[in-house]
């Protein structure tokens, strides 16, 4: 049963997965294209160019897109579902947890000091980012001052400027930046 | 200022993933952009936990974030209807896009929007830090504590 089977890897790649996005990439290839064979390497690559242009989080545009390819809408609706549901099941016992204890000493001393690694992930991600957007690579140490794309780096400045001000949502800087994209590169 | 009731609760998570381009962060980022700063409706403290509780439990961290938060608003009825407003936009788009994906695949003008909108990104993102340390580098410890992860994230 193709819809049975598209819920059950989904629902393990969502149970697997930790650290979310990027670091779940890997498992999605290995399971979509490598064992099940639900998309090719290229359709899959695909998907992650489409992720980047769309919103919502990778690993359910990917379980979308794969579910629709191998058995049409329904087949994006069980590849979804599957992919939701070990989040819906192991948070919501987090959010219990969360809301009973966090007042706790133990607790609330852990969270204050994850808080600042918390910081330290997203701005790793954003210098991960920042560099494929400015640089055009990925990989830190091949970063050179040559490589910098002056126009990349305006966009960018112009870019949190913008965000600065609070007058402007985040998301409509975010399309505004790719409009503008489209227009100088 | 909106009630915080399931309908808003759907909407509002409705309208967040709809606008996360780029996936988990960044819908971290719009989201305390509208629920700390403009309604309130968490506190930065309660933000910064969502973020840490949703990266580290298993699973894409939107829908997790969208749990934690629905249901700190509205109990378990609040969690579903995020959740139900957070799966909604990448179901609906993906699935369109996969019907025409051959057509889709060859846009020209495909590798400028990228590149524009992952400025766009960075900016966020870098944006988002800036205000959380407020609230998350207290003592010279945190301070610490944020640079050790920082060059473990950078350098593995």
């Amino acid at each position: 049963m193709l819809y049975f089977e598209l819920f059950l890897q989904f629902f393990l790649i969502g149970a697997l997965s930790f650290g979310g996005g990027y670091a779940s990439l890997p498992l999605i290839q290995k399971t979509v294209v490598e064992q099940q064979g639900w998309l090719t390497f290229t359709e899959f690559a695909d998907v992650l160019t489409l992720s980047e242009v769309t919103p919502g989080p990778i690993a359910l545009n990917a379980a979308s897109f794969a579910g629709y390819r191998t058995a049409g809408f329904a087949g994006s609706i069980a590849a979804t579902l599957g992919c939701t549901a070990p989040s819906c099941i192991i948070v919501s016992i987090l959010a219990v947890l969360y809301m009973k204890y966090r007042q706790g000493d133990l607790f609330s001393n852990l969270l204050t000091a994850i808080r600042p690694a918390v910081c330290a992930m997203i701005f790793s991600s954003f210098a991960a980012v920042a560099s494929l957007a400015l640089f055009g690579t990925s990989v830190f140490s091949e970063i050179a001052l040559s490589m910098l794309n002056t126009v990349s780096l305006l966009l960018f400045a112009g870019a949190l400027l913008l965000l600065g001000t609070k007058t402007v949502p985040p998301a409509a800087v975010i399309v505004l930046s790719g409009i503008c994209g489209i227009i100088l590169f | 200022m909106p009630k915080n009731n399931l309908p808003t609760i759907f909407f509002y998570s409705l309208r967040l993933s709809a606008s996360a381009f780029g996936g988990g962060y960044v819908l971290i980022s719009l989201m305390r952009r509208i629920y700390t700063e403009r309604l309130g409706w968490l506190t930065e403290e309660e933000m910064l936990d969502v973020t840490a509780l949703s990266q580290t439990a298993p699973g894409a961290s939107a829908v997790n974030a969208a749990v934690l938060t629905g249901y700190k608003l509205h109990g378990i009825s609040g969690a579903a209807a995020a959740v139900a407003g957070t799966l909604l936009p990448p179901l609906v788009i993906m699935s369109v896009l996969a019907a025409f994906y051959n057509t889709f695949a060859e846009v020209p003008f495909l590798a400028g929007l990228l590149t524009g909108m992952q400025c766009g990104v960075a900016a966020v993102l870098l944006h988002t830090v800036l205000g959380m340390t407020k609230s998350a580098l207290k003592k010279p410890l945190h301070a610490i504590i944020f640079a050790v992860f920082l060059v473990l994230m950078l350098v593995f």
